[in-house]
Protein backbone atom coordinates (compact mmCIF):
# COMPACT_ATOMS: atom_id res chain seq x y z
CA UNK A 1 0.00 0.00 0.00
CA UNK A 2 1.69 3.17 -0.98
CA UNK A 3 2.62 5.88 1.82
CA UNK A 4 -0.57 8.55 1.29
CA UNK A 5 -3.05 5.23 1.64
CA UNK A 6 -1.17 4.14 4.68
CA UNK A 7 -1.66 7.96 6.32
CA UNK A 8 -5.43 7.72 6.05
CA UNK A 9 -5.91 4.07 6.45
CA UNK A 10 -4.03 4.59 10.24
CA UNK A 11 -5.56 8.64 10.36
CA UNK A 12 -9.30 8.33 9.26
CA UNK A 13 -10.83 5.84 11.46
CA UNK A 14 -9.12 7.14 14.22
CA UNK A 15 -10.53 10.59 13.52
CA UNK A 16 -14.00 9.10 12.60
CA UNK A 17 -14.23 7.00 15.90
CA UNK A 18 -12.61 9.99 17.90
CA UNK A 19 -15.19 12.15 17.09
CA UNK A 20 -18.00 9.93 17.58
CA UNK A 21 -16.59 9.29 20.99
CA UNK A 22 -16.94 13.24 21.28
CA UNK A 23 -20.58 13.45 20.80
CA UNK A 24 -20.21 11.95 24.22
CA UNK A 25 -18.57 14.96 25.60
CA UNK A 26 -20.87 16.57 23.57
CA UNK A 27 -23.58 15.10 25.46
CA UNK A 28 -22.04 16.02 28.96
CA UNK A 29 -21.88 19.59 27.53
CA UNK A 30 -25.96 19.68 26.31
CA UNK A 31 -26.71 18.22 30.09
CA UNK A 32 -25.11 20.95 31.86
CA UNK A 33 -26.78 23.58 29.41
CA UNK A 34 -28.74 24.73 32.33
CA UNK A 35 -25.82 25.38 34.93
CA UNK A 36 -24.61 27.52 32.64
CA UNK A 37 -27.20 29.98 33.67
CA UNK A 38 -26.92 29.43 37.26
CA UNK A 39 -23.57 29.88 37.09
CA UNK A 40 -22.52 32.54 35.24
CA UNK A 41 -19.14 32.81 33.61
CA UNK A 42 -18.81 28.18 33.49
CA UNK A 43 -19.26 28.34 30.01
CA UNK A 44 -16.72 31.62 29.11
CA UNK A 45 -13.95 28.88 30.84
CA UNK A 46 -15.14 25.56 29.23
CA UNK A 47 -13.14 26.08 25.65
CA UNK A 48 -9.86 26.98 27.29
CA UNK A 49 -9.95 24.53 30.33
CA UNK A 50 -11.18 21.86 28.10
CA UNK A 51 -8.03 22.57 25.09
CA UNK A 52 -5.61 23.23 27.76
CA UNK A 53 -5.92 19.54 29.18
CA UNK A 54 -5.78 18.48 25.23
CA UNK A 55 -2.79 20.63 24.22
CA UNK A 56 -0.92 19.15 27.45
CA UNK A 57 -1.86 15.63 26.52
CA UNK A 58 -1.20 16.03 22.62
CA UNK A 59 1.96 18.25 22.87
CA UNK A 60 3.16 15.13 25.48
CA UNK A 61 1.47 12.55 22.61
CA UNK A 62 3.56 14.69 20.21
CA UNK A 63 7.59 14.80 22.11
CA UNK A 64 7.22 10.86 23.11
CA UNK A 65 6.34 10.57 19.54
CA UNK A 66 9.45 11.83 18.06
CA UNK A 67 11.54 10.77 21.14
CA UNK A 68 10.28 7.34 20.37
CA UNK A 69 11.42 8.07 16.11
CA UNK A 70 15.17 9.52 17.46
CA UNK A 71 15.17 6.41 20.26
CA UNK A 72 15.86 8.97 23.10
CA UNK A 73 12.43 7.04 25.20
CA UNK A 74 12.94 3.91 24.63
CA UNK A 75 9.61 1.76 23.81
CA UNK A 76 9.44 0.34 27.35
CA UNK A 77 7.17 1.20 30.05
CA UNK A 78 9.99 2.41 32.44
CA UNK A 79 10.84 5.14 34.47
CA UNK A 80 13.79 6.76 32.24
CA UNK A 81 14.90 10.51 32.82
CA UNK A 82 13.69 11.41 29.39
CA UNK A 83 10.34 9.67 30.37
CA UNK A 84 9.80 11.39 34.23
CA UNK A 85 10.80 14.75 32.64
CA UNK A 86 7.89 14.52 30.31
CA UNK A 87 5.74 13.49 32.56
CA UNK A 88 6.57 16.05 35.39
CA UNK A 89 6.74 18.60 33.05
CA UNK A 90 2.83 18.10 31.71
CA UNK A 91 1.92 17.85 35.16
CA UNK A 92 3.09 21.00 36.93
CA UNK A 93 1.65 22.36 33.51
CA UNK A 94 -1.83 21.06 33.69
CA UNK A 95 -2.11 23.57 37.50
CA UNK A 96 -0.25 26.43 36.16
CA UNK A 97 -2.30 26.63 33.30
CA UNK A 98 -5.84 26.03 34.73
CA UNK A 99 -5.19 28.67 37.53
CA UNK A 100 -3.57 31.29 34.36
CA UNK A 101 -7.28 30.30 32.90
CA UNK A 102 -9.38 30.84 35.85
CA UNK A 103 -7.47 34.52 36.25
CA UNK A 104 -7.80 34.82 32.49
CA UNK A 105 -11.76 34.28 32.48
CA UNK A 106 -12.16 36.72 35.71
CA UNK A 107 -11.28 39.22 33.73
CA UNK A 108 -13.19 38.75 30.86
CA UNK A 109 -16.25 38.41 32.64
CA UNK A 110 -15.50 41.10 34.17
CA UNK A 111 -15.15 43.02 30.58
CA UNK A 112 -18.10 41.25 29.73
CA UNK A 113 -19.99 43.03 32.92
CA UNK A 114 -21.49 39.05 33.32
CA UNK A 115 -23.63 39.00 36.90
CA UNK A 116 -23.46 36.90 39.45
CA UNK A 117 -20.15 35.05 39.25
CA UNK A 118 -18.42 33.13 41.59
CA UNK A 119 -15.04 32.93 41.65
CA UNK A 120 -14.36 31.04 44.45
CA UNK A 121 -16.62 28.49 42.77
CA UNK A 122 -15.01 29.12 39.31
CA UNK A 123 -11.51 28.77 40.82
CA UNK A 124 -12.38 25.22 42.67
CA UNK A 125 -13.83 23.94 39.02
CA UNK A 126 -10.78 24.94 37.09
CA UNK A 127 -8.38 23.60 39.59
CA UNK A 128 -10.21 19.88 40.56
CA UNK A 129 -10.54 19.59 37.37
CA UNK A 130 -7.10 19.94 36.44
CA UNK A 131 -5.61 17.59 39.05
CA UNK A 132 -8.31 14.92 38.16
CA UNK A 133 -7.64 15.13 34.32
CA UNK A 134 -4.18 15.84 34.73
CA UNK A 135 -3.33 12.86 36.44
CA UNK A 136 -5.35 10.60 34.01
CA UNK A 137 -4.40 11.97 30.75
CA UNK A 138 -0.57 11.98 31.20
CA UNK A 139 -0.70 8.35 32.19
CA UNK A 140 -2.97 7.27 29.81
CA UNK A 141 -0.66 9.77 26.68
CA UNK A 142 2.26 7.68 28.15
CA UNK A 143 0.63 4.45 27.39
CA UNK A 144 -0.52 4.94 24.52
CA UNK A 145 2.31 6.45 22.71
CA UNK A 146 4.65 3.58 23.99
CA UNK A 147 2.05 0.63 23.25
CA UNK A 148 1.14 2.59 19.53
CA UNK A 149 5.24 2.35 18.88
CA UNK A 150 5.76 -1.28 20.07
CA UNK A 151 2.20 -2.13 17.76
CA UNK A 152 4.42 -0.41 14.75
CA UNK A 153 1.41 2.54 14.78
CA UNK A 154 3.15 5.97 13.69
CA UNK A 155 2.26 7.72 17.12
CA UNK A 156 2.28 10.92 15.53
CA UNK A 157 -0.90 9.84 13.44
CA UNK A 158 -2.60 7.80 16.64
CA UNK A 159 -1.78 9.77 20.18
CA UNK A 160 -3.15 13.34 18.93
CA UNK A 161 -6.41 12.57 18.42
CA UNK A 162 -7.19 9.91 20.62
CA UNK A 163 -5.55 11.98 23.23
CA UNK A 164 -7.66 15.14 22.43
CA UNK A 165 -10.83 13.05 22.74
CA UNK A 166 -9.55 11.54 25.70
CA UNK A 167 -8.47 14.53 27.31
CA UNK A 168 -11.98 16.40 26.65
CA UNK A 169 -14.07 12.91 27.96
CA UNK A 170 -11.83 13.20 31.29
CA UNK A 171 -12.35 17.12 31.04
CA UNK A 172 -15.84 17.28 31.32
CA UNK A 173 -16.15 14.41 33.62
CA UNK A 174 -14.08 16.26 35.58
CA UNK A 175 -15.96 19.57 35.43
CA UNK A 176 -19.07 17.82 35.79
CA UNK A 177 -18.00 15.93 38.88
CA UNK A 178 -16.66 19.67 40.50
CA UNK A 179 -20.09 21.96 39.97
CA UNK A 180 -21.82 18.25 41.14
CA UNK A 181 -19.57 18.28 44.79
CA UNK A 182 -19.68 22.16 44.82
CA UNK B 1 18.15 18.17 18.97
CA UNK B 2 18.25 19.96 22.39
CA UNK B 3 17.65 17.48 25.43
CA UNK B 4 14.63 17.95 27.30
CA UNK B 5 14.56 19.24 30.89
CA UNK B 6 11.08 20.37 33.14
CA UNK B 7 12.63 24.05 32.80
CA UNK B 8 12.31 24.13 29.17
CA UNK B 9 9.48 22.10 28.31
CA UNK B 10 7.77 24.12 30.94
CA UNK B 11 8.61 27.48 29.89
CA UNK B 12 8.08 26.61 26.24
CA UNK B 13 4.86 25.22 26.91
CA UNK B 14 3.45 28.05 29.16
CA UNK B 15 3.99 30.93 27.37
CA UNK B 16 2.37 28.96 24.01
CA UNK B 17 -0.60 27.53 26.74
CA UNK B 18 -0.90 31.20 27.56
CA UNK B 19 -1.61 32.52 24.13
CA UNK B 20 -3.96 29.59 23.31
CA UNK B 21 -5.63 29.73 26.44
CA UNK B 22 -6.59 33.72 25.31
CA UNK B 23 -7.78 32.41 22.15
CA UNK B 24 -9.72 29.51 23.63
CA UNK B 25 -11.31 32.20 25.64
CA UNK B 26 -12.96 33.79 22.49
CA UNK B 27 -14.11 30.66 21.75
CA UNK B 28 -15.92 30.93 24.97
CA UNK B 29 -16.65 34.48 24.85
CA UNK B 30 -18.44 33.55 21.54
CA UNK B 31 -20.57 30.71 23.54
CA UNK B 32 -21.83 32.89 26.61
CA UNK B 33 -22.70 35.62 23.78
CA UNK B 34 -24.79 33.12 21.97
CA UNK B 35 -26.27 31.16 25.14
CA UNK B 36 -29.40 32.28 24.31
CA UNK B 37 -29.33 30.82 20.71
CA UNK B 38 -27.39 27.81 22.41
CA UNK B 39 -30.21 27.56 24.97
CA UNK B 40 -33.01 27.82 21.91
CA UNK B 41 -31.65 25.32 19.56
CA UNK B 42 -31.52 21.94 21.24
CA UNK B 43 -28.02 20.23 20.45
CA UNK B 44 -26.44 22.91 18.91
CA UNK B 45 -24.32 22.88 21.80
CA UNK B 46 -23.18 19.03 21.99
CA UNK B 47 -21.84 19.70 18.11
CA UNK B 48 -19.20 21.90 19.15
CA UNK B 49 -16.61 19.44 21.14
CA UNK B 50 -16.76 17.31 18.26
CA UNK B 51 -16.27 20.10 15.79
CA UNK B 52 -13.68 21.57 16.91
CA UNK B 53 -11.90 18.29 18.22
CA UNK B 54 -11.71 17.18 14.64
CA UNK B 55 -10.73 20.41 13.41
CA UNK B 56 -7.62 20.39 15.93
CA UNK B 57 -6.77 16.66 15.38
CA UNK B 58 -6.17 17.15 11.87
CA UNK B 59 -4.13 19.89 12.58
CA UNK B 60 -2.00 18.33 15.39
CA UNK B 61 -1.66 15.77 12.89
CA UNK B 62 -0.13 17.46 10.29
CA UNK B 63 1.49 19.47 12.75
CA UNK B 64 3.05 16.12 14.22
CA UNK B 65 4.42 14.73 11.16
CA UNK B 66 6.02 18.13 9.61
CA UNK B 67 7.64 17.95 13.25
CA UNK B 68 9.02 14.62 13.01
CA UNK B 69 10.16 15.42 9.03
CA UNK B 70 11.74 19.07 10.07
CA UNK B 71 13.46 17.19 12.95
CA UNK B 72 14.82 14.48 11.24
CA UNK B 73 15.74 16.26 7.23
CA UNK B 74 15.51 20.34 8.32
CA UNK B 75 13.71 22.92 6.21
CA UNK B 76 14.51 21.45 3.31
CA UNK B 77 13.23 18.16 3.77
CA UNK B 78 10.37 19.23 5.48
CA UNK B 79 9.38 21.55 2.02
CA UNK B 80 9.51 18.14 -0.14
CA UNK B 81 7.32 16.11 2.60
CA UNK B 82 4.92 19.74 2.78
CA UNK B 83 3.13 19.02 -0.83
CA UNK B 84 2.28 15.33 0.26
CA UNK B 85 1.35 16.18 3.88
CA UNK B 86 -1.42 19.02 3.25
CA UNK B 87 -2.58 16.44 0.90
CA UNK B 88 -3.00 13.46 3.22
CA UNK B 89 -4.53 15.90 5.75
CA UNK B 90 -7.00 17.69 3.26
CA UNK B 91 -8.41 14.22 2.52
CA UNK B 92 -8.36 12.89 6.14
CA UNK B 93 -10.61 16.01 7.22
CA UNK B 94 -12.92 16.12 4.20
CA UNK B 95 -13.50 12.43 4.65
CA UNK B 96 -14.00 12.24 8.01
CA UNK B 97 -16.16 15.32 8.59
CA UNK B 98 -18.67 14.02 5.63
CA UNK B 99 -18.63 10.23 7.54
CA UNK B 100 -19.64 12.01 11.19
CA UNK B 101 -22.07 14.42 8.86
CA UNK B 102 -23.59 10.81 7.29
CA UNK B 103 -23.84 9.37 11.02
CA UNK B 104 -25.67 12.21 11.81
CA UNK B 105 -28.30 11.85 9.90
CA UNK B 106 -28.59 8.55 11.34
CA UNK B 107 -29.24 9.94 14.51
CA UNK B 108 -32.41 10.78 13.92
CA UNK B 109 -34.44 9.70 16.81
CA UNK B 110 -31.71 11.66 19.03
CA UNK B 111 -32.33 14.93 17.07
CA UNK B 112 -29.17 15.25 15.49
CA UNK B 113 -30.30 14.70 12.21
CA UNK B 114 -31.49 18.55 11.23
CA UNK B 115 -27.83 19.91 12.38
CA UNK B 116 -25.93 17.24 9.97
CA UNK B 117 -25.84 19.84 7.03
CA UNK B 118 -24.45 22.80 9.38
CA UNK B 119 -21.94 20.62 10.98
CA UNK B 120 -20.35 18.99 7.61
CA UNK B 121 -20.88 23.00 6.14
CA UNK B 122 -18.75 24.03 9.68
CA UNK B 123 -16.52 21.10 9.16
CA UNK B 124 -15.09 21.57 5.66
CA UNK B 125 -14.39 25.19 6.71
CA UNK B 126 -12.59 23.72 9.35
CA UNK B 127 -10.52 21.61 7.73
CA UNK B 128 -9.25 24.18 5.15
CA UNK B 129 -8.27 26.57 8.17
CA UNK B 130 -6.68 23.99 10.24
CA UNK B 131 -4.54 22.07 7.62
CA UNK B 132 -2.96 25.17 5.99
CA UNK B 133 -2.77 27.07 9.21
CA UNK B 134 -0.87 23.83 10.93
CA UNK B 135 1.91 23.15 8.47
CA UNK B 136 2.62 26.64 8.10
CA UNK B 137 2.98 26.91 12.57
CA UNK B 138 6.07 24.19 12.11
CA UNK B 139 7.99 25.64 9.78
CA UNK B 140 7.27 29.04 11.65
CA UNK B 141 8.28 27.69 14.93
CA UNK B 142 11.01 25.48 13.55
CA UNK B 143 12.75 28.45 11.94
CA UNK B 144 12.58 30.27 15.41
CA UNK B 145 14.66 27.30 17.27
CA UNK B 146 11.25 26.65 18.57
CA UNK B 147 10.06 22.63 19.32
CA UNK B 148 7.24 22.27 16.57
CA UNK B 149 6.15 19.43 18.79
CA UNK B 150 5.40 22.19 21.69
CA UNK B 151 4.08 25.00 19.66
CA UNK B 152 1.88 23.52 16.50
CA UNK B 153 -0.55 21.36 18.24
CA UNK B 154 -1.18 24.14 21.21
CA UNK B 155 -2.00 26.71 18.70
CA UNK B 156 -4.09 24.75 16.14
CA UNK B 157 -6.30 23.66 18.86
CA UNK B 158 -7.08 26.93 20.31
CA UNK B 159 -7.45 27.95 16.91
CA UNK B 160 -9.77 25.80 16.23
CA UNK B 161 -12.20 26.23 18.99
CA UNK B 162 -12.46 29.77 17.96
CA UNK B 163 -13.15 28.93 13.88
CA UNK B 164 -15.07 25.85 15.05
CA UNK B 165 -17.65 27.60 17.29
CA UNK B 166 -17.76 31.16 14.98
CA UNK B 167 -18.11 28.60 11.51
CA UNK B 168 -21.06 26.45 13.50
CA UNK B 169 -23.42 29.54 14.62
CA UNK B 170 -22.57 31.02 11.34
CA UNK B 171 -23.98 27.64 9.18
CA UNK B 172 -26.48 27.51 12.15
CA UNK B 173 -27.40 31.17 10.82
CA UNK B 174 -26.95 30.65 7.22
CA UNK B 175 -29.66 27.48 7.19
CA UNK B 176 -32.33 29.10 9.08
CA UNK B 177 -31.70 27.69 12.55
Amino acid sequence: MNAAGKILRQTVPVLFLCTLFELFAGGILESMKEKFVLLPGLLVMIPPLVDLRGNIGSALASRLGTALHLGIVKPKLAMTRALKTNILSSLILSVLGSITVWLLSCFLCLLMDLQGVSLLCLLFIATFSAVVSGILITFTTVLLSIISYRRGWDPDNITGPVMTTLGDIFTFFSILLAVVIW
Amino acid sequence: MKPYTVGRIVLECYFILLIAAVFSLLAGFLLQGNLERIMRISLLVALVPPLNNLGGSIGCIVGSRMGTVLHLSGEKGGRKQLGFNLSAGLTSGILSFLLVGMVLLFLRPLGFSSLAPAFVLAGLLQTAFSVFVSAWLAFISFREGLDPDNVVAPLITSFCDVTGVASLLLAARLLGL
